[in-house]
């Protein structure tokens, strides 16, 4: 042993004579550990997910960069949205008029003029947040709409007919169609978001500030320019285009970013909103991965970090050492996703019958009691059950499919099935008819699905393997195959908006990625009109139903008390129609935030966060 | 894990200029023999073979004998410690891990065979037509091995991942395609050298065509090496197989390898299942070791074959 | 000498050249493109048109094949799709994390395995050539993650000698102020390193003393120092020169596995996380690099033992 101890001890100083002789030449500065900085409210640091640094800083996103960490926790702590959504002090993702930057929108001309009357908020320049900010946002987006995440074809902004500034703090929306104001509300204003005309619009780093934007050409070169700078990530901090802000935080110039992920924010001292910041720096720190997170965490270098989900069984020593454990849910759903124009499964999937028996073979409980450790809630329809808001109707809190193999069992051999517990069930009874297994599905057809999931998530991995086991009690085959994450969402939305005569029969017909496959954000309407719509943009399994689809229009246009009636029907018969399987919604992430930070009362489910209603207390 | 690498270091392997000892035209059957009773000598290329037949046994006899459920997961059992009814404990979905270890065992061997089995086939073919033929076709075949070479074993098998799907089978074919190469740069190696050689050239004057050539005499002389080879080849599948678990890429449930249920236990090694992570990781490195101390034995005696000749 | 050089060099490029065509081949093999990958659950059809016109998805293979070659002369590797930066940039900032996590524990491999090698040589069948081998069998048939995570348990968590995850700054500059870090993910690739060079060492020193000149040396009445300094290490070190050459692959396939299992945030890590993203221009990058490396390795490992050994003959097939 002793042997064997200086054996590594030359090691290490062997490694570390060798690393001084390397290091010639490449010697750029490195990020420096956090540590708590004395007085002056100190440095709180707070966790980036792992291998998921911000890329994008600049507010008007695209799919590509529409992460966490780009879109709730850098963006908007520097620029604000017009329309709030989510609160420092609940989970509920809905309108926050106080932390808003207008007043609430008034509806006229049969719903189709919206007024916008902005509050008095300042640039960082000293210039007021005006009207013209906003019509600037409008320009740039109505001109890059595929460039926009927020975009749903067909949506609201195919609507609008146009927009001006009546006023330095009045911005007048006109709509060629008349929408429900809750939904366009969640739906459309929420993604405006103000950016500083006066010095952001320009069509190069030398050009001067004109009015680019007012032409559809000149708003194209704006937003080239702009993506190009948000895209040159070592001028971050830098570029004095990203200190022009309106929120409560900006880049600490020249130090504020690393291009590993490393956001330093200070405050900005012009803020006029409410929650002025009290904490002197606030640092989000990028992680290669979970287990370096947790190391970290335990190290203490980290205030508002996470445990892993393999982590769980021992948390007794982090809550020794000074951390609060809790969960954080996002505004979404967790499904395993459904393709109805794969020709060699689609008369199966088809069949209510029997995705409603692969549905009671799901438990629900179970699966978040004994794999996700609790820390898990359950999906019954479109409409997440947690946080409770008043979308969610009474009658969808309940599964309408619990967990029953006998039920499942007794849906197949009710509809003409021969079941083989353990192998795979025959068609026996071929026909359209009752009792029979339905149009399309031939006698000898076996009951056997292609099941792809994301590996690298062990508690995907444990629930996947349950599921397999108990479908196979009533002799439903499938055939798993696991893939990094982004191949099997590139491969489960290989069939979107196809025919069944050009989807490969090898697109797996199910499939998963981790939780929460789809969020309600920054769509928060939680309808699911791209996802469940026909032709919907995000429609993955292409399902169509136009029984749903006349529900979703009554949505879209209804007044506001019969609309939410319709939503409420309308989740209660989703949820029963299946357009999906409704999975267990796992914790976005379980955080452990330190007792030293007072003032984290609620994880928004918007996935905002409020360092400016943070304080340490050492 | 160390992969094809593995073989272009193992001592005999390398190609360094040297010439390869000179096989006789004449293949007697008592210098077979000899190597037989070479390897029977050898103690512990006997020791290896004993434990791969262990290992055989434990993996295709073993859930004949002990008999446990390994189709339906049990979440009321789930990480239990070992002793009563599970001697080895449970995992995180309820399955009792002694009967894993067996049927882990069983991919683990297959993948390791039938990899092995792929790769020499091709690198065989592949060594033996380039020498054969020579010339421009050899240049072209042998930058192809050199630009492979060139490629790390797991960037490559990383990259075949992102095109195929992981399965038993097709894992089988992504670790023969990048094993291939030693074997290959062996054969050729050995056949330019037996190309020079006399009956070669005799049969070639006599009119046999060149294919029946390679088939009849030259194949026949190289088999040994193939079968040396080979051997390295299925320890270096199964430590691949169990790398591509821990990178994620490892075949689906319901198949298991040892390198699976390694990767899955390690997982939770904070948490104190140890059973979960050391009889698998066991499995692992003594199958491994057995199949590379029958290699080195087989090379040896085949050494020594050649020697007395 | 010139013409061998020469041809080797066109030999070398040749191969780069088609490394970039299999790894090319590879990536394009499915039909469609990364963009699904990249755009996420919420990409409209309109923005996936977007991403593989931006990105020349839509052009014939060949043509793409060729303006990637065209870009590629020109300095240009692309642009990563999930980093948001150019893979050039990328590569300076992690080529020499990799290459300090790589070069300390070649050099620590060759300090130890060539007088281990040595020593099992000249003790043949001893305790300690013995000792020595049960632990370079065991070292290679080891699943290297499963030997790393054993010295985490061991250094790591049951004692507190080393931390259990690598240095993870930006820079490599993170990995001086921090060297106790880089303890566990050096010594888990040199370990392996070693059990491979160790026997090899030892296979050619056994060699080179069955041979002619070393009993020649003896009957002179060379001393056994002389004989194993003078004449047996330098013979028995040609070998290692071409070993060094091939075996660096074999070391970075390692150094993946060590990146991953430590979250050391070098190529190999970045590697491994591209792959899972389809992050194509980064995975092309990369390996291209990497065999450039190896392919001029070898090239010089061929010099340095031509000039070594003029026994060589410059026939190169």
């Amino acid at each position: 042993m002793r042997l064997l101890r200086r054996v590594l001890v030359s090691i290490a100083a062997v490694s570390a004579v060798g690393a001084m002789t390397a290091a010639v030449g490449a010697g750029a500065a490195g990020a420096a550990p956090a540590r708590h900085a004395a007085g002056n409210g100190g440095v709180v640091t707070f966790a980036e997910q792992p291998g998921a640094p911000p890329t994008y800083i600049f507010p008007l996103y695209n799919g590509a960069n529409s992460e966490n960490a780009d879109i709730t926790y850098l963006q908007p702590l520097m620029w604000l949205p017009l329309y709030w959504f989510g609160h420092p002090t609940s989970s509920a993702a809905t309108i926050n008029y106080k932390l808003s930057m207008a007043d609430p929108p008034v509806f006229t001309n049969n719903g189709e003029t919206i007024t916008m009357k902005l509050k008095h908020f300042a640039w960082s320049t000293g210039a007021a947040v005006t009207a013209r900010d906003v019509v600037f946002w409008m320009n740039l987006v109505m001109n890059e709409k595929t460039n926009y995440a927020g975009y749903v074809p067909g949506g609201w902004m195919t609507h609008v007919a146009s927009y001006k500034a009546t006023g330095t703090a009045t911005f007048v929306l006109n709509m060629n169609k008349s929408y429900n104001q809750t939904y366009l509300l969640y739906n459309g204003l929420a993604t405006l978001t103000p950016m500083p005309q006066q010095t952001w619009d320009k069509t190069s780093s030398t050009s001067a500030n004109g009015t680019y934007d007012t032409t559809a050409a000149g708003a194209k070169a704006v937003y080239s320019y702009l993506n190009s700078a948000s895209l040159s990530l070592s001028t971050w901090d830098t570029n004095p285009l990203w200190q022009v802000v309106d929120g409560p935080w900006r880049l600490k110039p020249t130090t504020g970013f690393q291009v590993t992920g490393q956001v330093t924010m200070i405050p900005n001292k012009k803020y006029s909103g409410p929650n002025k910041p009290k904490i002197s720096e606030f640092q989000e720190l990028p992680f290669t991965s979970a287990s370096a997170e947790y190391d970290a965490l335990r190290s203490g270098t980290v205030d508002y970090g996470y445990v892993p989900t393999t982590d769980i069984g021992a948390l007794g020593s982090l809550k020794a050492s000074g951390y609060n454990v809790n969960p954080w849910y996002e505004w979404g759903l967790t499904f395993v996703g459904i393709l109805f124009n794969n020709p060699k499964y689609q008369a199966l999937v088809s069949q209510l019958y029997i995705r409603q028996a692969m549905q009671s073979l799901i438990n629900q409980p179970e699966y978040i009691k004994t794999i996700l450790d609790n820390y898990g809630t359950p999906t019954y329809g479109p409409v997440p059950t947690f946080p409770k808001t008043s979308f969610l109707a009474p009658a969808a809190k309940k599964n309408p499919y619990p967990y029953s193999v006998s039920s499942a069992k007794k849906l197949l051999s009710a509809h003409g099935w021969t079941i083989h517990s353990g192998g795979t069930d025959v068609c026996s009874k071929p026909g359209t008819g009752a009792g029979k297994c339905g149009k399309g599905i031939a006698a000898g057809t076996k009951l056997a699905l292609s099941f792809m999931y994301p590996s690298g998530f062990p508690n995907i991995d444990n629930e996947i393997q349950v599921m397999r086991s108990t479908y196979a009690k009533v002799g439903i085959h499938l055939t798993l195959s696991e893939a990094p994450e982004n191949t099997v969402l590139a491969d489960g939305y290989a069939c979107i908006g196809k025919t069944a005569a050009t989807c490969p029969t090898s697109t797996p017909v199910l499939s998963i990625i981790s939780s929460p496959v789809y969020t309600y954000v920054p769509i928060y309407y939680p309808d699911g009109t791209s996802l469940f719509g026909c032709g919907g943009a995000t429609n993955g399994g292409n399902y169509c139903n136009h029984q749903v689809n006349k529900y979703l229009t009554q949505i879209e246009s209804q007044g506001n008390a019969a609309s939410t009636n319709t939503l409420h029907t309308y989740q209660v018969y989703l949820a029963k129609q299946l357009p999906d399987l409704w999975f267990p919604n796992a914790a976005y992430q379980i955080s452990a935030i330190s007792t030293k930070l007072k003032g984290v009362t609620a994880q928004d489910s918007t996935g905002h966060i409020y360092p400016s209603t943070w304080t340490l207390k050492p | 894990m160390l992969d094809v690498g593995d073989n272009i270091l193992s001592p005999g392997a390398v190609v360094l200029g040297g010439e390869p000892e000179q096989p006789a035209a004449g293949e007697a059957r008592s210098a077979w023999r000899t190597a037989a009773g070479e390897l029977l000598g050898n103690y512990l290329g006997v020791a290896g073979l004993g434990i791969i037949v262990l290992m055989a046994l434990f993996s295709f006899v073993g859930p004949l004998v002990y008999h446990t459920q390994q189709v339906n997961t049990n979440l009321t059992q789930v990480n239990l410690a070992p002793g009563g009814k599970f001697p080895l404990g449970t995992d995180q979905v309820g399955y009792d891990v002694l009967g894993r270890l067996m049927v882990a065992g069983q991919s683990s061997l297959e993948v390791g065979l039938a990899a092995a089995v792929i790769a020499v086939g091709i690198g065989t073919v592949w060594g033996a037509v380039s020498a054969f033929v020579g010339g421009w076709v050899d240049s072209v075949m042998m930058r192809v091995v050199d630009a492979l070479i060139a490629i790390p074993t797991v960037l490559l098998v990383l990259l075949l991942a992102t095109i195929v799907t992981p399965s038993v089978l097709t894992m089988i074919y992504v670790l023969g395609f990048v094993s291939w190469i030693i074997t290959a740069r062996l054969v050729r190696g050995e056949v330019l050298v037996l190309r020079t050689l006399d009956y070669v050239s005799a049969s070639r004057l006599a009119g046999e065509r060149p294919v029946r050539i390679v088939l009849r005499h030259v194949v026949r002389n190289v088999i040994g090496i193939v079968a040396v080879q080979a051997t390295f080849e299925v320890a270096n599948a199964i430590l691949l197989l169990a790398t591509l678990s821990f990178l994620g890429l490892g075949p689906p449930p319901p198949a298991v390898n040892w390198g699976g249920m390694l990767t899955t236990g390690l997982n939770y090694i904070f948490d104190g299942y140890w059973w979960q992570i050391y009889p698998a990781g066991l499995c692992i490195v003594l199958t491994v070791v057995a199949f590379n101390l029958l290699g080195d034995a087989t090379r040896d005696a085949l050494d020594v074959r050649l020697r007395q000749r | 000498m010139t013409r061998y050089l020469a041809r080797r060099i066109a030999q070398a490029i040749v191969v780069v050249i088609l490394v970039s065509m299999i790894v090319f081949g590879i990536l394009h093999f499915l039909p469609g493109s990364p963009a699904r990958a990249m755009l996420g659950v919420r990409a409209t059809p309109g923005a996936i048109k977007a991403f593989n016109k931006a990105n020349g998805y839509t052009r014939a293979l060949p043509m793409q094949y060729l303006l990637y070659l065209d870009h590629l002369v020109h300095g240009n590797l692309g642009f990563s799709y999930i980093r948001d930066q150019s893979v050039r940039s990328l590569l300076a900032l992690d080529v020499p994390k990799t290459a300090l996590l790589v070069g300390t524990s070649y050099a620590l491999a060759l300090i130890i395995a060539i007088p281990v090698g040595l020593a099992q040589a000249l003790r043949r069948n001893k305790p300690l050539d013995h000792a020595f081998t049960v632990f370079s069998l065991v070292g290679y048939s080891m699943p290297m993650f499963w030997l790393g995570m054993l010295l985490i348990v061991v250094f790591s968590v049951q004692f507190h000698l080393f931390p259990a995850e690598a240095p993870q700054g930006a820079s490599v500059s993170n990995a001086f102020s921090d060297p106790q870090a880089m303890v566990l993910p050096v010594a888990t690739l040199t370990i392996v390193t070693v059990a491979q060079f160790s026997r090899f060492m030892r296979t050619s020193a056994i060699d080179n003393l069955l041979q002619d000149y070393i009993r020649t040396a003896r009957a002179k009445g060379v001393s056994q120092r002389q004989l194993v300094l003078r004449h047996l290490l330098r013979n028995s070190l040609l070998p290692i020169v071409t070993l060094v050459g091939l075996s660096l692959p074999f070391v970075l396939s390692g150094a993946i596995v060590v990146e991953a299992l430590f979250n050391y945030p070098g190529m190999g890590w970045l590697f491994w996380q591209a792959a899972g993203a389809h992050d194509f221009p980064v995975l092309m990058g990369f390996t291209i690099v990497v065999a450039v490396a190896t392919v001029v390795g070898n090239l010089l490992a061929d010099i340095a033992y031509a000039l070594m050994d003029p026994r060589i003959r410059y026939s190169a097939s």
